[in-house]
């Protein structure tokens, strides 16, 4: 192990070594694993860095101006490509359009066939296309007023953090309850839970003295994170702690399966 | 009292790394993807190296419009496009801080200062997601021993290289060395004791 170099290994991961510094430490590791291996851990923790600075919204023009330099210039770098050559469609119109002795009597009468298939199949697939779309519209435009009204409260002034994190039986699990101190209103935040089976579901609760309050049912996606919003005033002073548990899914009124992350709201 | 609760998932169907693989085709949809899920990470990071809100308005401007220009050149193998993309963030934001000589405003001040404003195409999961790995960060910022914290302050947010930072506190290179290796351990194990994902 070469002291001296590997000094500056934290220096390099945070990225303030000079040139020939850069140099030597790379040279090192390239004939070290082990030397490398030391150095992607530092490198690994400095990039996280970055978040120790708070979130801020950059001004909606910025976005604007930004998307507009974006697309000129995708519309000059990004040419579509040429048209392929003649298509087998193309040709056999070719074939129609120079010889109509040859195909019009018979044809006439498999084209009006065809545009019969074509034009039911089509009717009927807009049906079901401009169904699945109003669905799905519907279903956007609901979330996406969840999510203004909880983004609100994110960025509010106001917000109090409180952890919660695995227990045992989910150790991996973590989390956060942001609540509003003004308006009460509060969004619990959590990753590292594990998908249940069919048939169960998590259920968050809050928790007054040795009375739990059943607080919604929630799923985790492939990530195992969720968030989920509030409705009503949860002040801290209201309760003492948070938890989850794993409930059949409907739901219990009663804590009855494994407490699998809690906290404390003080 | 009656709680009602709404789910709402946190969908990345999109990672990083293929959203950046998209850029490099011109797909300026994944771009605008990549933009909304870190444009108030990085607003926040210049901010913090630079002090002055228009210098972190155009910082935030030149890194998206490089990620633009070079997603071509980013390279799985070599890394996290966080890493990538946020090395961009710092080196601009350094270069811009050096050329206006701005005094840096410790991050506390300028949390106080800065008023938050919601911006209503804001992804909340996202928004949510960044809080949540900005407060394990700064959880464990916190429990690092004030002269350990300055060393990572000074390298990392300031740019200044070692010798500069034995110099501006007057302790012994080795000091230096030993503050910033043990600051680095210790983050370390304090975020994964918090679950932070990489």
């Amino acid at each position: 192990m070469n002291e001296k170099i590997e000094e500056l290994l934290p220096f390099y991961a945070l990225d303030t070594v000079t040139e020939s510094e850069r140099r030597e430490v790379e040279a090192y590791v390239a004939s070290d694993p082990e030397a490398k291996r030391r150095l992607d851990v530092l490198m690994r923790t400095a990039s996280a860095l970055p978040y120790a600075s708070e979130p801020l919204e950059p001004p909606a023009a910025l976005k604007r101006t930004l998307m507009d330099r974006v697309n000129a210039d995708a519309q000059k770098r990004f040419v579509p490509p040429p048209p392929a050559q003649k298509s087998g469609w193309s040709r056999f119109m070719d074939f129609f359009l120079s010889s109509p002795a040859q195909w019009l009597p018979q044809g006439v009468a498999v084209l009006s066939l065809l545009i019969a298939l074509v034009v039911g199949a089509w009717g009927f697939s807009l049906r079901n296309e401009l169904t699945r779309l109003q669905a799905e519209t519907a279903l956007l435009q609901k979330e996406l007023a969840d999510q203004r009204l909880v983004l609100a409260q994110i960025a509010s002034p106001n917000a109090q953090t409180f952890v919660i994190s695995g227990t045992d039986h989910q150790p991996q699990a973590h989390g956060q309850l942001i609540a509003d101190s003004q308006t009460g209103s509060a969004v619990l935040v959590v990753s590292g839970l594990q998908q249940l089976e069919a048939g169960k579901i998590y259920e968050f609760w809050l928790i007054q003295g040795d009375t739990p309050v059943a607080a919604g049912l929630f799923e985790v996606n492939e990530e195992g994170k969720a968030i989920l919003q509030v409705s009503q005033a949860v002040t801290p002073e209201s309760y003492d702690a948070i938890g989850v548990s794993i409930e059949p899914e409907a739901g219990s009124v009663q804590p009855t399966g494994d407490i699998v992350m809690l906290g404390g709201l003080d | 009292m009656q709680v009602l609760i709404k789910p709402i998932m946190i969908v990345k169907e999109w990672s990083d790394e293929q959203l950046i693989a998209q850029v490099a085709r011109g797909d300026t949809a994944a771009y605008e993807m990549l933009y909304d899920r870190y444009c108030s990470a990085v607003m926040g990071f210049a901010l913090k190296i630079t002090g002055d809100q228009s210098l972190a308005e155009e910082v935030v401007q030149e890194t998206f419009w490089r990620v633009w220009r070079k997603a071509d050149l980013f390279q799985t193998q070599r890394g996290a496009f966080t890493s990538w993309f946020f090395g961009i963030t710092r080196n601009l934001s350094i270069d811009m801080l050096r050329r206006q000589k701005t005094q840096v405003q410790p991050v506390s001040e300028t949390d106080q200062i800065i008023e938050q404003t919601a911006d209503p195409s804001t992804d909340v999961p996202e928004a949510a997601w960044l809080r949540q790995r900005h407060q394990q960060m700064r959880t464990a910022i916190e429990t690092l021993p004030k002269d350990q914290r300055s060393v990572i302050e000074m390298a990392y947010f300031r740019g200044m290289t070692r010798q500069e930072i034995a110099q501006a506190t007057g302790e012994p290179l080795g000091t230096i060395h030993t503050r910033a290796r043990l600051a680095l351990q210790k983050l370390r194990e304090e975020l994964q004791m918090q679950g932070f994902e990489e």
